[in-house]
């Protein structure tokens, strides 16, 4: 693989260097890259100088595959593979250590606030990064799985637009397990 | 600064997608209005079922309140549901069905509370005679109906939440009813059920494909055609009308493509909901229809009659080519006293107009029926 590197430049006119192969995980980059139309920067309009060198460490990480993330949240297990005559129990080994290392990596990689989480997502949504989306918005999901209203806007720093009496229709509450039950 | 409530839909859809019990979508879309809308619009058009339902606990007397069970959470919520209050449930796509002692029925949606009435009890078939010692509001609670299913959600607009008088004629209802267990089945909107004629003994219905389908106790498939068809001869062809708006052919052929042409001239005619008609033409050579969408300036009568074909000439008053001029041809309709659907309905540009606009349609002896000379 040749290790061309490509410059972007943020919203904020900040440029920035990445090599072809990284540049390669965005679909959007990737499509300007093929095109052949490629001369000098790459403009994005629609990503800060804040965001960009994260998405740009993400694209290293993954170096145009796509499918990583996946593999993850498939438990690991690379189906293809299971199904090779010359099953390697070394490379599986391997393959798992892999994993492991970057489920690590992700998680520490995902280490930020709401205000980086909604950008970077807008991001990979722009740039076509199914990976670190998928990321993204499992990260937001996370952050609204068993929690109330109340605590969704807090972690969203989302105002109510509904009437107190709308929200208060909308509580959803917890019964009695197992209350006094008259049959009749 | 992002704002998380202007967060575009495709991505607000990404995270509903990863939201995986009925609880956390409830309270996501408590959280703030679009958030909500995005929501409810994605359950509307989605088709297939992603989340565990929860369990509807029995009724206890006397009680607004319903308790629900959670399998994912294995926990009890309970939500105020005036609406079912004393009513024996049914549930379909999204919406449960109640009917009470009053013997009226409704759709109730037990999350946004909206409400839409539906024809009551005695305008299903096969009634009790009033001698009967099952003919009380209390028994009929109990035995009449078995199970009502929707062919699809009712199109509302999210913001509705009062109760609403409905009408939608994609949305078809189907119940298994009376002491023969028979079918019989609405349009959104319709006054009254209408039966289908059909052996007995049903136990379930579903829709499936753009069909209801039944099964009865000895475990047989039925499909349940619901749309009226007429034969008409003209001039040494065989046509077959089928009436009905969702005509499972007409998908195909691009009847209801929204694209093609409609006639203006509808303005405000109420009909029963058969807005649609579907006219195929007999090939003797393969003995198969073929879907025609053009009547080659025929004009067509349908009702109680045989059917009619005329090639109206340029001095023939009153009577359009290329249209279907038809009457209510339920077998039952008379029952009710009134033949409730009548008009004239174009063919290519499709649209429909009221045709005799008068009071002597009613009649419990003999509906109108056309006759020629």
């Amino acid at each position: 693989m040749s290790s061309t590197k490509i410059f972007l430049k943020s919203s904020d006119d900040k440029t920035f260097e990445i090599d072809e192969t990284a540049a390669r995980a965005s679909e959007t980059l990737k499509n300007i890259i093929d095109g052949g139309c490629l001369d000098g920067v790459i403009p994005l309009p629609n990503v800060s100088s804040n965001i960009l060198p994260k998405v740009i460490e993400y694209c290293k990480k993954h170096g145009g595959d796509n499918g990583s993330s996946k593999k993850i949240a498939n438990g690991g297990v690379d189906k293809d593979k299971e199904i090779l005559p010359d099953y390697d129990e070394e490379e599986d080994k391997r393959e798992k250590v892999r994993v492991d290392e970057l489920k690590k990596w992700e998680e520490e990689y995902m280490d930020f606030d709401q205000q980086v989480l909604y950008d970077l997502m807008l991001a990979a949504n722009y740039l076509h990064i199914k990976g670190l989306l998928d990321l993204t918005v499992e990260k937001a999901a996370s952050m609204i799985r068993g929690r109330t209203p109340d605590q969704i806007r807090e972690n969203f720093n989302i105002n109510s637009d509904f009437t107190p009496e709308e929200e208060e229709e909308m509580i959803l509450i917890e019964d009695e397990w197992d209350d006094e039950w008259a049959f009749d | 600064m992002g704002n998380w409530s202007d967060l575009y839909d495709e991505i607000l859809e990404l995270i509903i997608d990863k939201i995986r019990t009925i609880e956390d979508i409830i309270r996501f879309r408590a959280v703030c209005q679009s958030w909500r809308s995005v929501s409810v619009m994605k359950r509307q058009r989605q088709r297939q079922r992603q989340l565990c339902p929860w369990l509807m606990l029995a009724a206890r007397k006397g009680s607004d309140r319903r308790s629900f069970y959670s399998l994912s959470t294995q926990k009890v919520y309970r939500m105020d549901l005036p609406g079912v209050r004393g009513r024996r449930c049914w549930f379909s796509q999204g919406w449960l069905i109640t009917f009470g002692v009053d013997m009226e029925m409704h759709l109730l949606n037990p999350f946004s509370q909206v409400r839409i009435p539906l024809p009551p009890q005695p305008s299903l078939p096969y009634q009790y005679s009033p001698e009967s010692k099952f003919n009380n509001p209390k028994v009929l609670l109990k035995i009449f109906i078995k199970k009502v299913v929707l062919s699809s959600k009712p199109s509302l607009s999210v913001k509705t939440t009062h109760c609403k008088d409905s009408k939608d004629e994609n949305c078809v209802i189907m119940a298994i009813s009376s002491q023969f267990n028979t079918l019989a089945f609405l349009r959104l909107g319709d006054k009254v059920w209408t039966p289908i004629d059909s052996p007995l003994g049903f136990c379930d219905i579903i829709y499936f494909n753009g069909q209801f389908y039944a099964v009865n106790t000895s475990g047989r498939l039925f499909i349940c055609d619901i749309y009226t068809y007429f034969l008409v001869e003209s001039l040494g062809e065989l046509f077959l009308i089928g009436q009905g708006n969702d005509h499972p052919d007409f998908d195909e052929h691009g009847y209801n493509n929204p694209d093609e042409p409609v006639n203006e001239n509808t303005g405000g005619y109420e009909t029963k909901g058969f807005f649609g008609f579907g006219v195929y033409k007999f090939n003797f050579d393969n003995r198969k229809w073929t879907h025609v969408r053009s009547l080659e300036n025929r004009t067509f009568f349908v009702g109680n009659n045989t059917s009619l074909a005329v090639f109206p000439s340029n001095q023939c008053p009153g009577c359009e080519p290329n249209c279907i001029y038809f009457i209510d041809s339920y077998h039952d309709s008379f029952y009710y006293g009134a033949a409730h659907d009548m008009g004239v309905s174009w063919i290519n540009p499709r649209g429909i107009q009221p045709q005799y606009v008068g009071r002597r349609i009613f009649s419990k002896i003999c509906t109108p029926l056309w006759v020629g000379l």
